[in-house]
Order: C-alpha cells, then sequence, then structure tokens
C-alpha cells in the first residue's frame, strides 16, 4: 500500500513554534521513535530539547504492557518529542495528561474527529482506540533528565490492517473520516498543540490542565479493567481525575478508588 | 491481645471483597491487615500515649530496609517517585541489575511508572547490588528503598 510519505520539509513549512519542532526529522524506520529521541538526548544535551522524531515504520514500537505495537509502514503517525528538564519527577504525571490532551486537539484540527480522552491517555473514538501515547524519561548528564513523549496515530489503516483479534477494538482517521486524511498536516498540529502547553514562559498550570483533560474525557460508566499491586480488578467507571485516578464500580460489587500512580489499565 | 479469630474473620473478609487494607482498633492496639500479591500481613501497633482521640490513620510503619533498617556499610538507592517498579525494560527482557551486578551512579537500575510515564532510575551510587528489596511490578512509594548497594 502506498500512501504519502512524511519529509521534513512539508513538516515545517508553516510551522510556529517555539520549542516543539525546533529540530525535525523524518526517518523511513526506527526501533521506536522513543529510543530514537531518547538516544538522541543522550548524545547532544541541550541541542535535543524539542527535538522531534518520526517514523514511516517501527520495528519495535512499544505499546502498554510492553506489548509490541505494529502498523504497517507509512499508515501512522508516529511521532517522540524530547524535552529536557531538572532530574524531578513533580510534572511527571502532567506532561502525560499535556500530551493526551495536545493529540486529541491535533486530530480535531486536521480531521474534523474528536476523539476522546480515556484515562490517562488514550485516544478513543466510541468504543475503538485510535492513538496512544508513552512517555519514557532518562536521566542524563549535568543532573538533568530527558523525557520523551512518544505517540502513536492511526491514520491511513482499514479494518483488514489490524490483526484480527484487535480489529472491532481499533480505528483509524480514515475509516472515521469523511475527509480525506493528511497526516503531514496532523504532524504538524501534533508539535503545535504540544508547543502551546510547553513553551517558555508557559507555567503548567494542573488545574488548566487537568479541566482541559475532564473536556476531553469520554464518558463514564464504561468497563474498565486495571492492575492495582499485582491484581487484575475489572468494573465500570464511576468517577476520574486525570490526576487522583479512577473510582470504578467492582463487578463483584464493592466501589473502589484505584490511584493514579499505582494503577494501569490493561 | 487481639482475638486471632477476629483476625481470621477480617482476612476472609477482605479476600472476599479485595481489599487492600484493614485497620482495627481494639481496646489499647490498633491492628492494621494489609494484603498484597502474596499472604496478607498482620501488624500490631500498640497505641500512643493518650489513649483519645483515636489516631486517623495508622502510625507509618518502616518499610523493609527503610530508614534504620539499612544493614551497616550499605546504601540503599530509594524511589524518587510514587508508582510501580520494573525490573527490565520490558517483559521479554532480562533485568536491568541482578544481586551481585556492579553498578556506576549513572547505571540505569529499574523502571518506575506511572501514569503511562515510565522513568528510568539510576543508581547514584558505584558499587555492588547486595540485595533487591520490591518485586517486579510492586507499587513503591516515594523515598521506599529498591536496593541495597555495597559501595566500592
Amino acid at each position: 500500500m502506498q500512501w504519502p510519505l512524511l519529509t521534513v520539509k512539508a513538516i515545517v513549512e508553516g510551522l510556529r513554534t517555539e520549542r516543539i519542532g525546533r529540530v525535525v526529522e523524518v526517518l523511513d524506520e526506527a526501533p521506536s521513535t522513543n529510543d530514537v529521541a531518547l538516544a538522541a538526548a543522550e548524545r547532544s544535551v541541550a541541542s535535543a530539547d524539542g527535538l522531534a522524531v518520526f517514523a514511516e515504520y517501527q520495528t519495535a514500537g512499544r505499546g502498554r504492557q510492553g506489548r509490541t505495537w505494529h502498523a504497517p509502514r507509512g499508515a501512522s503517525l508516529l511521532c517522540s518529542v524530547v524535552l529536557l528538564g531538572p532530574d524531578e519527577m513533580a510534572q511527571a504525571g502532567l506532561l502525560t495528561l499535556v500530551a493526551g490532551v495536545a493529540a486529541c486537539d491535533a486530530v480535531r484540527e486536521t480531521s474534523g474527529i474528536w476523539p476522546m480522552l480515556r484515562w490517562p491517555n488514550d485516544l478513543y473514538v466510541g468504543s475503538r482506540k485510535l492513538g496512544g501515547i508513552l512517555v519514557e524519561s532518562r536521566p542524563i548528564a549535568s543532573g538533568q533528565r530527558a523525557w520523551v513523549i512518544g505517540a502513536g496515530i492511526n491514520c491511513y489503516q482499514h479494518a483488514n490492517h489490524f490483526p484480527p483479534e484487535i480489529r472491532d477494538q481499533a480505528t483509524s482517521l480514515e475509516i472515521e473520516s469523511i475527509e480525506p486524511i493528511n497526516r503531514t498536516a496532523l504532524a504538524r498540529q501534533c508539535l503545535s498543540q504540544l508547543d502551546m502547553w510547553l513553551k517558555p514562559g508557559t507555567d503548567l498550570v494542573a488545574d488548566r490542565l487537568r479541566s482541559a483533560w475532564l473536556d476531553r474525557a469520554e464518558s463514564l460508566g464504561r468497563p474498565v479493567r486495571l492492575r492495582y499491586e499485582g491484581r487484575v480488578f475489572e468494573g465500570r467507571t464511576v468517577d476520574v481525575d486525570p490526576q487522583a485516578g479512577l473510582l470504578v464500580q467492582l463487578n463483584e460489587g464493592a466501589r473502589r478508588w484505584f490511584d493514579a500512580a499505582r494503577s494501569q489499565i490493561v | 491481645m487481639v482475638d486471632i479469630e477476629k483476625i481470621r474473620e477480617l482476612v476472609a473478609m477482605m479476600v472476599e471483597h479485595e481489599l487492600a487494607e484493614v485497620k482495627l482498633r481494639d481496646g489499647g492496639e490498633w491492628v492494621v491487615i494489609r494484603r498484597g500479591a502474596a499472604a496478607p500481613v498482620v501488624e500490631v501497633v500498640p497505641q500512643a500515649v493518650a489513649p483519645s482521640p483515636a489516631p486517623i490513620v495508622a502510625a507509618p510503619v518502616a518499610a523493609p530496609g527503610g530508614a534504620g533498617g539499612i544493614p551497616e556499610g550499605l546504601i540503599a538507592v530509594k524511589s524518587p517517585m510514587v508508582g510501580s517498579f520494573y525490573a527490565s525494560p520490558d517483559p521479554d527482557s532480562t533485568p536491568y541489575v541482578s544481586v551481585g551486578s556492579m553498578v556506576a551512579p549513572d547505571t540505569v537500575v529499574c523502571v518506575i511508572e506511572a501514569m503511562k510515564v515510565f522513568n528510568e532510575i539510576k543508581a547514584d551510587v558505584a558499587g555492588t547490588i547486595e540485595q533487591i528489596l520490591v518485586r517486579n511490578e510492586e507499587a513503591v512509594e516515594y523515598g521506599q528503598p529498591l536496593f541495597l548497594v555495597r559501595p566500592a
């Protein structure tokens, strides 16, 4: 299948960001864009801040639970962005929310599709997953830490591009939209939306971010499976707070709060 | 003295209702029962001098190898955040370190994850890993010792 490829020239054309996308790279293939971005941050500290790495194909893309994540060459938007900061963890949770909100808005701006965020930062259209985000961080030289926001958004896939076992749980912009899909515009918007939250002089205000996230959150009452301290719980969401966690009505009857830091959606 | 039958009943109730922790005041004693992935843990916390008002939260209990529990001559690598502990980069890989591994200050020893943010944690000390104090995927607290290192 031949889909239009990304080029650096096309992505940066008209890109007006202050921090994100100061340097843009497009790779034909990468183990994962997060790996490339983390390595670049280690190699060239300082100049790596704001670097955006795109790849047409990932040979070792990572998803939840270390699952390998596959997409046909050129079908998804695969992007990682580097942020450098002090080696402290206080804002780690906020970055994952920024990434979700930015990806959600980038899709809205370029496709007319309004995806919803499933805690903490997966993109859903109805009950089908459109994209996901994985943030990784690594300590680098001089007491700094490199944060890498990695996003994968399904663009050109048809249903038969997804493996049969996830076909009814996955979707793409092509499937959802009546408009032609422009992956380059989506790439540019991802950088612009992230820049709005992360450019110099912008305080990452937790309250503002929280309400932006809640505005885009999918409705409550959906089935959820969580792992908490090594055990799996199933139920329906009763309440959500992006930073505090999920209140879940468990299938066996109890209602229980799962705190954000220790719970994983499985 | 806390009735052992009562504790048995409570543990059964906790299993039935998937509860992680129960705190019970019994006369002069506070009993905290926690269920992890392994067997339930019962801690009896002697009550402070004043009998009332009752504490809302049980007295903090030192984590294994916690402050004061670190053997002399060893240094603890502590978690910089609340989250889940991962010993390896992904489930199919070998752990970053194991007992006997030599580490430098910038050696990555584990990943701590919270809200799908995976953070590599470095040793910050040079030496040999003497003990690993947490299991893979276990929830960890801020400042909780993860490894004991014999400094080089």
